[in-house]
C-alpha cells in the first residue's frame, strides 16, 4: 500500500459526491430470446433431479450467456462459444427429446438459439463503447471486466480497431486512480462496491444488456438509524427504468473443479512422486490455477505490505486473493531446491538420497498398512506430534524433516534405520540451513527486482516476469491470485506448483 | 483542494490554526480533514462516564490521514489540560508497577535521568514516587518526587540491565515546532516536559509515519506568523520521539502489535486505522474511547463493518447520538455508539 498525499486523498472525498455515473444500456433481440430462455431452462432443470444429465449442457449455456454479458465480444467469438461443438450439442438435444421430453423442448430452443448467434457477428457492447468513445476521444481511460480470462482478448479486439486504452481485470482495481474514466462492461453488482462508493474517477460509464439490473444502489454500511447516510455519487437522473434481471456471477464450484483437474493426475510421468499431500486450489489472474501444498510457503507480492516487505513467504493456505503468487515458470517446480542444491555442492547429491530414502521408506510403512496405524506406531515410538496429516506432511518431498527430534527419532525406529538417527538427523538439519539461506537470497535479490521495476505493470495485468541470475532461481513469475478453494485436497506432491489452464 | 464548508466552527478548534500544502501554499483544512479534527477533540471533551466509553466508526474514501487528524484532535484539545489533576491518577498508575521498573525522569526542560522504581510512600500526608538513580555500591542517589509531578516519571521504553554507574542524564533538544504557533509560551513548557498517553494509533506503520512524520503542515499564530512544521510535533508519538522527549501519544502496527507492553498506560482513545486494525486488537484497550476509521477499499471493510454493526446490535447502551449525522461530511458515514466498560 503506497502513501498518498492530503492532496490525493481530498480527491477522492470531493469524487464520492461528485463522479457521475452514467448507465449505456445495450440491446439486441436474439441476445436477449437466448437469455431469456436459457434462465427459464435453468430455472426449469432445478425443480428437476437430472442436474447430472443436462451438466455439459448447462455449462456451455450459461458460459456463453456469462462471457457475452462481461465483454464486448462478437456473439460468434471462440472465447464464448467453448463447450459442446456443433454436432455434439445437436445429438446431444435429439437424444434427449426422448429422455426428458419436457426440459428438452426448452432445451432444444435455447440450443438452437446459441447456435444462431454463434454464426452472428455482431457486437452491440463494442458498438456502444466505440460510440462513448468518439465522444471524449482523449480522456484517459480503462475498460474494466468481470472475467480476468477475457482481459487479452478484449484488449485485442481494442487495439485492432486503434483504440488503445488499458483493458483491466476487478482484481486491479489499485490502478483505477490513474484514469479520469472507468468503463464497466456490465451490471455494477458484479464489480467491487467501492469502485462507485468510494470512486477514484471522475467518470464512470456502465454499458450492460438493457434486461440487467444495472444501476448502483448506496446501501448503508451501519445499522444505526441515526447514523450519517452513505455517499451517493451523481448518478443520472434515470431516463428510464432499471432492467428487471438480477443475476449474481456465478460462483465458484471449488469442488466440481478439484475433482476435474485431480482426475487428471491419476498418472504420474517417469519418476514424479505419487504420494498425496494436502493442496490449496488457488485460481490465477488469466484462467490458470494451481495446487499449493498446504502447509508449505509460497513467495507472494503483497501491495497491502510496506515496500519493504512487499515480498514476502506465508503458507499456502494464507494467500489471500489479491496478493501476486510467484511461480517458477522456466525450469518448473519449486525454484528454491535448485538454489539450495547449488548452495550444497557436491553433497547435494548424498543428501537428497539421504532424503528420498528415509521418505520412501516410510512411505512404504503407510502403503503397507495405513496412516493411522503408522501414527499410532509412530507415537509408541516416542514420537510427539505423529497424527495422520504430519504424517502425511513429513512423507512429502518438500518437507525436510519434522521439527521435533523425538519424531523423527520414532520415524528412524520405526523404518529400521535407527543407528542413522544422529546422522541423517544432521543431514536433514544441513538440507534445511540450504533451503532458508536459498529462499532468503531468491527473496532479497527479488525485492530488488521489485523496486527497480515498475510494478504498475503488474497492477494492471495481474502478471509479470521477473528474470533472476539462474544460480537464484531463474525466471518467476507473479500471477495474481483471484481466488482460493475454501477446502484443501489431496494432490499428487509433484503436482503442486504447476500451473495449469482454468477454465470454471 | 476543497473548499472548507458546511461543518460548524468551533472556537479555537485546531481545525482553523492548521494549514495543509498545496503548491507552493499553505491551505486551510478541507472540510473532511477538518471533521477529523473536530471528531477527536469533541471525543474528548465529552463528560467522562466511569462506566461507559464511545465507539465511532467512520467508513471513507480512504485511510489517508483521517487517524492522525482525530489523533491531532485528541492531544491538541488536551494539550492545555491540567496536569496535577492527571498526575494523581499517573501516580496511581506508578503504584501499580513492581519495584524495579525502569523509569526515565524528566528533571527539567532539557534534562532526563534513566532510573529504577523503587515505591510510592506517604509521609507526612504528602506522596512521593521514589526513585533510584544509582546502585547502592555507587551511593545510591534516590529521589523523592512530589505526587504532583509524577507524570515527569515515565516507564522506560527500553531496558537496562543494571543500574547505570553514574547518572545519566543528557540535554535534550526541544523542538515545539506546530505547538509553538497553538499554545502560550507557559502551557507550552508544560506540555514539553510531561507526558501522557492520551491516544494510541494502531495501523499500517509506515502510511502512519508518511502521515505524521514526513508531510509538512502549518499553523497560522495568533501573531499572524505560519509556523511550519509535521503533525508529529503536536500528537509526539513516543516510538517515534527517540525515547528522549516527552510524548502524548503511541503508534502500533496492526501486524506486530505483539510488542506491546503489559504495563502500559490506557489511553484516552484508541484509534484503529483500517479494517485489520480492529479486527485483530479491538479487544487491546477495553476501557478507551475507540475511533475505528474503514476505508471502503480495504479488503476486509465488510467484516469490519459486519463487527461493528454486531456491536451495536448487541452490546450498546443508550445514548445521545454524537456526532451529529449534518455534520458528518457527504464522503463519510459515520456512527457512535456507547458501550459498558
Amino acid at each position: 500500500m503506497n502513501a498518498i498525499t492530503i492532496g490525493e486523498a481530498d480527491r477522492r472525498h470531493v469524487l464520492c459526491a461528485n463522479t457521475r455515473i452514467r448507465y449505456q444500456p445495450v440491446d439486441h433481440q436474439l441476445f436477449r430470446r437466448f437469455s431469456e430462455r436459457s434462465r427459464r431452462f435453468l430455472r426449469a432443470l432445478s425443480d428437476n433431479d437430472s442436474h447430472e444429465y443436462w451438466q455439459d449442457f448447462s455449462r456451455t449455456i450459461g458460459r456463453y450467456r456469462f462471457k457475452l454479458t462481461a465483454a464486448p465480444l462478437s456473439f460468434s467469438d471462440g472465447a464464448a462459444t467453448v463447450g459442446m461443438k456443433t454436432e455434439r450439442l445437436r445429438s446431444f438435444l435429439s437424444q434427449s427429446a426422448a429422455i426428458y421430453p419436457e426440459l428438452a423442448l426448452v432445451a432444444r430452443e435455447v440450443g438452437e438459439l446459441l447456435l444462431e448467434l454463434a454464426a452472428c457477428d455482431d457486437n452491440p457492447m463494442m458498438e456502444r463503447l466505440v460510440s462513448i468513445m468518439d465522444v471524449e476521444p482523449d480522456l484517459s481511460t480503462v475498460v474494466m471486466l468481470r472475467d480476468s480470462s477475457l482481459v487479452d482478448k478484449v484488449r485485442h479486439a481494442l487495439r485492432s480497431r486503434h483504440m488503445g486504452f488499458e483493458v483491466v481485470s476487478i482484481g486491479a482495481h489499485r490502478c483505477v486512480h490513474e484514469f479520469s474514466r472507468l468503463i464497466l462492461m456490465g451490471p455494477t453488482r458484479w464489480f467491487p462496491e467501492h469502485l462507485f462508493s468510494a470512486p477514484q474517477v471522475p467518470k464512470i460509464e456502465v454499458i450492460s444488456y438493457r434486461w440487467n439490473r444495472s444501476r448502483w444502489r448506496p446501501h448503508s454500511t451501519f445499522v444505526s438509524r441515526d447514523s450519517a447516510r452513505p455517499p451517493s455519487g451523481g448518478e443520472d437522473a434515470a431516463e428510464e427504468g432499471d432492467g428487471d434481471v438480477e443475476e449474481l456471477w456465478p460462483e465458484v464450484d471449488w469442488q466440481a473443479l478439484a475433482q476435474r483437474y485431480t482426475s487428471g493426475f491419476d498418472e504420474p510421468s517417469g519418476h514424479e512422486s505419487h504420494e498425496p499431500v494436502e493442496a490449496q486450489l488457488v485460481s490465477l489472474q488469466g484462467a490458470h490455477g494451481v495446487f499449493l501444498e498446504a502447509h508449505a510457503s509460497a513467495l507472494v507480492i503483497d501491495f497491502d505490505e510496506d515496500e519493504e516487505s512487499r515480498v514476502k513467504r506465508v503458507e499456502a493456505r494464507e494467500i489471500e486473493p489479491g496478493m501476486c503468487l510467484l511461480l517458477r515458470t522456466i525450469g518448473g517446480g519449486d525454484y528454491v531446491v535448485p538454489v539450495a542444491n547449488r548452495l550444497l555442492g557436491a553433497r547435494a547429491a548424498t543428501l537428497r538420497q539421504a532424503q528420498e530414502l528415509w521418505k520412501q521408506l516410510l512411505r512404504n510403512r503407510v502403503r503397507d498398512s495405513s496412516l493411522l496405524q503408522v501414527s499410532v506406531r509412530l507415537i509408541e515410538l516416542g514420537s510427539q506430534r505423529a497424527n495422520e496429516g504430519n504424517v502425511r506432511n513429513w512423507m512429502s518431498q518438500r518437507s525436510i524433516r519434522p521439527q521435533d527430534q523425538r519424531d523423527f527419532s520414532a520415524i528412524m525406529k520405526l523404518i529400521g534405520r535407527e543407528q542413522d538417527i544422529d546422522s541423517y538427523w544432521n543431514m536433514m538439519g544441513d538440507i534445511q540451513a540450504a533451503h532458508q539461506r536459498s529462499g532468503q537470497a531468491i527473496r532479497r535479490r527479488l525485492l530488488e527486482r521489485v523496486r527497480a521495476t515498475d510494478v504498475s505493470t503488474l497492477v494492471k495485468t495481474g502478471r509479470m516476469d521477473f528474470s533472476l541470475p539462474e544460480a537464484e532461481g531463474g525466471r518467476l513469475t507473479a500471477f495474481r491470485v483471484e481466488g482460493k478453494s475454501p477446502h484443501l485436497d489431496l494432490v499428487p506432491a509433484s503436482r503442486c506448483g504447476q500451473q495449469f489452464p482454468f477454465s470454471e | 483542494m476543497s473548499a472548507p464548508e458546511g461543518t460548524p466552527q468551533m472556537t479555537s478548534s485546531l481545525r482553523d490554526l492548521l494549514r495543509v500544502p498545496v503548491g507552493g501554499d499553505f491551505l486551510p483544512l478541507p472540510n473532511w480533514a477538518g471533521f477529523f479534527v473536530e471528531l477527536g477533540e469533541s471525543l474528548c471533551a465529552r463528560t467522562d462516564d466511569d462506566n461507559r466509553r464511545t465507539i465511532i466508526a467512520i467508513a471513507t474514501p480512504t485511510r489517508a490521514f483521517a487517524s492522525v487528524l482525530c489523533a491531532v484532535g485528541i492531544v491538541g484539545v488536551r494539550a492545555d489540560t491540567s496536569v496535577a489533576t492527571n498526575a494523581m491518577s499517573h501516580f496511581e498508575f506508578l503504584m501499580t508497577l513492581p519495584k524495579g521498573t525502569m523509569v526515565t525522569y524528566q528533571e527539567d526542560l532539557k534534562k532526563r535521568r534513566k532510573g529504577w522504581l523503587i515505591s510510592c510512600v506517604t509521609e507526612n500526608g504528602q506522596r512521593f514516587v521514589v526513585v533510584q538513580f544509582h546502585p547502592q555500591r555507587h551511593g545510591g542517589l534516590t529521589y523523592k518526587i512530589p505526587a504532583g509531578r509524577s507524570i515527569s516519571v515515565q516507564v522506560a521504553g527500553d531496558e537496562m540491565p543494571a543500574l547505570p554507574h553514574d547518572v545519566i542524564s543528557r540535554v535534550i533538544r526541544v523542538q515545539p515546532g506546530l505547538m509553538s504557533g497553538i499554545l502560550e509560551q507557559g502551557m507550552l513548557s508544560v506540555f514539553l516536559q510531561n507526558s501522557r498517553l492520551e491516544c494510541v494509533i494502531v495501523g499500517h506503520e509506515s502510511l502512519l509515519r508518511e502521515e505524521i512524520q514526513r508531510t509538512p503542515f502549518s499553523v497560522r499564530s495568533p501573531s499572524g506568523a505560519l509556523i511550519s512544521g509535521k503533525l508529529q510535533d503536536i500528537l509526539r508519538v513516543r516510538r517515534l520521539a527517540g525515547g528522549s522527549q516527552s510524548y502524548r501519544s503511541e503508534l502500533y502496527s496492526a501486524t506486530g502489535m505483539e510488542e506491546r507492553s503489559p504495563s502500559d498506560e490506557t489511553p484516552t482513545v484508541a484509534i484503529f486505522d483500517g479494517s485489520v486494525a480492529f479486527l485483530r486488537w479491538m479487544t487491546a484497550w477495553p476501557r478507551a474511547h475507540c475511533v475505528v476509521v474503514l476505508d471502503r477499499t480495504d479488503a476486509r471493510f465488510d467484516d469490519a463493518a459486519a463487527e461493528i454493526n454486531r456491536l451495536y446490535i448487541g452490546e450498546r447502551v443508550d445514548g445521545g447520538v454524537f456526532p451529529h449525522p449534518q455534520q458528518v461530511p457527504p464522503s463519510l458515514e459515520c456512527m457512535a455508539f456507547e458501550l459498558r466498560k
